[in-house]
């Protein structure tokens, strides 16, 4: 390992450059922000590293080829993205194959528990898998990891102000989850 | 970087869920222990770089991706048969449709045969000859069954059925994306669909199971080979245009609709 300091602005890598120096300073700095960052979405330890590590060697394999500002926001935006690809398709796969399958991978949260912290997370995770994918991107890079409006369009190539609109979309369609979540918490406590 | 609170709302309530999802942040020690294998991680790929294993036929690149789905699958001994069969499986969830038709025999002698499609909506048609057809609509959580003898329909919603119910011709699909194992690569080759095709043994669900798939790794065909002589064979077809109306849940005009109680099914 090679303990040399690289800085957000540095230029950017090619490919020998990442296999060689700059991804193990990549891994050292960032490796802990991009595991939370797939975890906050993902809520699994085993498949949060397995995206952590996805991330990493994709940039071996397939280095940016636009000088990247900020390492830290790109690299979460990489793992959130992977995330929510991940939770996309295993809920797809639990809704494909029924309550039978389902119980054997994550259950849903039951409603009378909804209100625990927990099934909270739970619950918020499961919306976020059923929304537009753009939209769980913005809403867990802004909520989630506190990205600026501004640095998210830059990551998703997007405006500022599509961001702000995607965004918008997200909370209100994830609102609208966890009211029916709640509602249903509140039937089964009544 | 921390989390931001829901200026554009001002929505309390779903603050908590957000909160509750940050409060859930891993510990210290699990994100040393990531550290620690990202770290042993990527002085193996580093190693495969410089051993140029990433020109191979199946192509690393795309098994990172798989890599998130059968995570298990990449630190299998062998010469990389599981992370192209890794690739196949990607198919049977990345599909927008699938038509598949399946055969069972006893002894040579076909006892089923059934087409089952399914639509990037998740929604399920499985066809059984003229005897009866099931529409499944997980979105909107019911269930049409069709009775072509009978001329009867049955619509109940999907929560009746029960967890343990099956019978909807998947279970095949659930064993296979779950599979977690080591799929063997076999030597020999084999035309299917017309295409040279590569075969992966498995065993999953209780059941050997041969998957032939095209070089690209679209899975071709399976071969499920059960006890007393019970063999099923089960051909694919991916992203095939399919009718929206097969997909419906409208009992059809000149069948009768059946009530809910299952003592009315035909079947039993």
């Amino acid at each position: 390992m090679h303990l040399l300091s690289i800085s957000d602005s540095s230029p950017p890598m090619t490919g020998k450059a990442a296999t060689e120096l700059d991804l193990d300073v990549l891994a050292i700095e960032h490796g802990r922000a991009v595991f939370r960052a797939a975890f906050r979405v993902i809520g699994d330890r085993a498949l949060a590293e397995d995206i952590q590590q996805t991330v990493f060697v994709r940039l071996i394999e397939k280095p940016p080829r636009r000088p990247i500002e900020n390492w830290k926001s790109y690299l979460c935006a990489m793992a959130t993205r992977a995330a929510i690809d991940e939770l996309r398709r295993s809920q797809r796969w639990q809704r494909l194959t029924g309550a039978r399958l389902a119980s054997r991978v994550s259950p849903e949260p039951q409603p009378a528990a909804a209100l625990d912290g927990h099934h909270r997370a739970q619950s918020l995770r499961l919306a976020l898998g059923r929304i537009p994918r753009r939209q769980a991107e913005c809403f867990a890079l802004r909520l989630f990891d506190g990205l600026e409006l501004a640095e998210i369009a830059g990551l998703l190539s997007i405006s500022p102000n599509a961001v702000s609109v995607t965004l918008n979309r997200a909370v209100n369609a994830i609102r609208d989850r966890i009211d029916v979540i709640e509602s249903r918490a509140q039937e089964t406590r009544s | 970087m921390n989390s931001q609170t829901i200026k554009q709302t001002n929505d309390d309530r779903l603050q908590k869920y957000i909160d509750a999802v940050v409060e859930q942040d891993p510990e210290a020690a699990h994100a040393d222990r990531a550290q620690r294998r990202l770290v042993e991680r990527l002085g193996r790929a580093k190693s495969d770089a410089g051993t140029g294993i990433a020109g191979r036929r199946w192509g690393w690149a795309t098994a990172a991706v798989a890599a998130v789905l059968l995570p298990a699958l990449l630190w299998m001994p062998g010469p990389g048969s599981a992370l192209a069969f890794a690739e196949v499986q990607r198919y049977f969830t990345d599909f927008e449709t699938l038509t598949t038709r399946m055969t069972t025999r006893v002894g040579g002698k076909a006892i089923v045969e059934m087409t089952i499609r399914i639509d990037e909506r998740d929604r399920v048609r499985l066809d059984s000859g003229n005897g009866f057809s099931y529409v499944i609509d997980p979105n909107k959580s019911m269930m049409l069954q069709l009775f072509h003898d009978q001329k009867q329909a049955l619509l109940v919603p999907l929560a009746e059925r029960g967890p343990d119910a099956g019978g909807d011709g998947l279970d095949w699909l659930a064993d296979i994306r779950e599979f977690k194992g080591q799929a063997e690569l076999l030597e020999e080759t084999a035309v299917v669909q017309g295409q040279e095709a590569f075969g992966f043994r498995l065993e999953a669900g209780g059941l050997d199971m041969t998957l032939w798939a095209a070089e690209s790794g679209k899975p071709l065909s399976l071969q499920m080979a059960g006890p007393a002589g019970l063999e099923t064979r089960l051909s694919f077809e991916f992203d095939r245009p399919l009718d929206q109306e097969v997909f419906a849940l409208a009992v059809p005009a000149d069948y009768g609709l059946l009530g809910s109680d299952r003592s009315d099914d035909p079947l039993d």
